[in-house]
């Protein structure tokens, strides 16, 4: 397969290039880690024995050289913030992040596509233009905004309902401390998750929905439809069998293209709901210019992007047989 | 049959904007003049402080201390809120504007060049396109950020430093096909210079795409500026932008909940009405009906 073997040589290439790229561009700005660890009263003399220790007093070009070297033997080094290992790290925060990723990706599909397949049956009539103007509305608004108000609701909102405390929806964190049976813990997560899904799924939901629906309309227009209505074919059979193949492409595409971003995690949806996933690692590494956290990070977001530019790719010619050479 | 027929909309009715492209055109012409003339219109200075302890935390439609009557409320120093929404409006209109603007002029330029003239240079500019879209937005800001004082011109060069490549993509898409076709092989054959045709019959025909893109990136520049915002790295107070109006009203959520929602609703009818507008933009070169 000389064909995916040239792709992978070139995903490679681009990961490379990606972590070479955010490496030079780390080193432009000014300040390092270690200035941020010492207090303001700290002397020259520790800063200059903490850069050492740190190994940032070593020319650029060394420093590149022994992080591309630790890469290679699978070490991606210790946080200049905290000394705890980076995979460590990762390992930790990537779970989280998938956790809320997927659930919000697969329900983000369902409802999106369900949307806009509604809407494109009904386009241009009135319940079309309605669900435009709110899928749009939501899809303008910021996520964070959207969360605050989305903690607004369930925290003095509920409160204002008087709804029972077994009812209400726990707006932060990823668990309870106080819950430490197995079946129950994972109970606890899942209604932690709720709040953070239902933001992340709305906004998602009216992307896809608003993407689905030009696809779907474009389709419809098609010769394939008319002809097929014109010699008989059941209005529900043309939609299935004529329209419905015709946006699946650009549809696979587009869900594919989404799949990093679960990886990168949602700063702000993690930062409102104060989940401990990806978004905030990053947010935290940069405040405090952790750089092999900083690196780790975009190794990991860089690589599933590269990723899932493979997988739209490859996946195309399934749902697309003019694509099958 | 009437169904099959209706399928394919007039010329002039796919030209005449839908009812939902001219709200969305009249909403965005009322956003622009109030925040030009409507700071000018009211008593409220939207910076100044004044007795605090009288004025803050007053509830839309209500009356402070001093008897002044405050339509949006006022917020934790007792400053009006709908004067605030109105100034912080021009900055952020204005960057969200440029931002878009200066994107899609960068993405425009080198995707038309990278498309136009091919070989390395056409393969230097999809990669490090390809390794920008790689790299988490947030890094690219953040770093961005540290190297240059935060400020209005620091904020549209990242948000064109940071946005320019999926119009490059389109545009790039566009001139690579274009350069096949007869008008375009004919104006080169019959001696035009290669920039002059790239510039007068190339590039006219391929700016469609990057037009409704940069429409569409609008909202996008200006969602982006509010996150940064909130992140403390976009307009820096006491300069009100509504990025930063929402972070500063975050605190004050559960007692004045009108201080963020304001500024967030203000953010809500501006990209929602640039979007439609783009759609129909979309829509009408696509010859598709809108909705």
């Amino acid at each position: 397969m000389p064909f995916l073997a040239r792709r992978l040589g070139a995903a490679l290439l681009l990961v490379w290039l990606v972590c070479t790229l955010t490496f030079g561009l780390l080193h432009l700005a000014p300040g390092d880690a270690a200035v941020l660890l010492l207090p303001p009263e700290g002397d020259a003399a520790t800063l200059a024995r903490l850069r050492a220790q740190l190994g940032l007093d070593a020319p650029l070009g060394l420093q590149y050289l022994r992080w591309i070297g630790g890469l290679a033997s699978g070490e991606l080094g210790r946080s200049h913030a905290t000394g705890r290992p980076v995979a460590a790290l990762l390992a930790e925060a990537l779970p989280v992040s998938l956790l809320l990723g997927l659930a919000s990706l697969t329900l983000t599909v369902i409802l999106g596509v369900a949307i806009g397949g509604v809407q494109a049956r009904r386009a241009g009539r009135a319940a079309d233009t309605a669900i435009t103007v709110a899928t749009t509305t939501v899809y303008a608004a910021p996520t964070f905004w959207l969360a605050l108000a989305v903690v607004a609701a369930a925290t003095s909102g509920a409160a204002a309902l008087g709804l029972p405390p077994a009812w209400r929806l726990p707006a932060f964190g990823l668990r309870d401390p106080g819950v430490l049976d197995p079946a129950g813990a994972w109970r606890d997560v899942a209604r932690h998750a709720v709040l953070p899904v239902l933001v992340l799924t709305a906004t998602g939901a009216a992307a896809v929905a608003r993407y689905a629906r030009a696809a779907l309309v474009d389709a419809a227009r098609s010769d394939a439809r008319r002809t097929a209505l014109a010699k008989g074919v059941a209005p529900r059979a043309a939609w299935r069998r004529h329209v419905a193949p015709l946006a699946r492409p650009g549809l696979v595409t587009l869900i594919a293209l989404s799949l990093p971003g679960i990886v990168g995690g949602s700063v702000f949806v993690e930062g409102v709901f104060a989940w401990p996933g990806m978004g905030r690692l990053l947010l935290t590494a940069v405040a405090q210019r952790d750089t092999p956290v900083i690196l780790g990070a975009t190794l990991a977001y860089a690589t599933a992007v590269i990723a899932a530019n493979l997988v739209a790719e490859l996946l195309l010619p399934l749902v697309d047989p003019r694509r099958r050479a | 049959m009437t169904a099959i027929a209706s399928h394919r909309p007039t010329r002039r009715a796919r030209r005449r904007p839908t009812p939902v492209a001219t709200a969305a055109l009249a909403t965005l012409v009322v956003l622009v003049v109030a925040c030009a003339i409507g700071p000018a219109l009211l008593a409220a200075d939207p910076v100044a402080i004044g007795d605090v302890l009288a004025t803050r935390f007053v509830a839309p439609g209500g009356r402070d201390g001093t008897g002044t009557v405050h339509l949006l409320g006022t917020d934790a120093f007792g400053r009006d809120v709908l004067a605030r929404v109105l100034v912080a409006g021009r900055l952020s209109l204005a960057v969200g504007l440029a931002g878009a603007l200066a994107s899609g002029v960068l993405g425009a330029l080198l995707g038309a060049l990278a498309g136009w003239r091919g070989g390395a240079l056409d393969l230097a500019i999809t990669a490090v396109a390809d390794a920008l879209l790689a790299i988490p937005r947030l890094v690219l800001l953040l770093v961005c950020a540290a190297l240059w004082a935060p400020g209005i011109p620091t904020l549209v060069t990242v948000l064109a430093l940071t946005g320019w490549m999926g119009v490059a993509r389109l545009v790039r898409a566009e001139v690579l096909g274009l350069r096949r076709r007869e008008y375009v092989q004919a104006a080169l054959a019959l001696g035009v210079p290669p920039a002059r045709t790239l510039l007068r019959h190339v590039l006219p025909n391929a700016l469609a795409p990057a037009l409704v893109a940069t429409s569409l990136g609008i909202g996008g520049a200006i969602l982006l500026d509010r996150g940064l915002s909130y992140l403390g790295l976009g307009v820096q107070p006491p300069a009100p932008s509504w990025g930063n109006m929402i972070a500063g009203g975050r605190e004050h959520l559960l007692i004045a909940p009108w201080i963020a929602l304001a500024p967030g609703g203000a953010v809500v009818a501006t990209v929602t009405a640039a979007t439609l507008v783009g759609d129909w933009l979309e829509a009408r070169l696509a010859g598709r009906e809108a909705a």
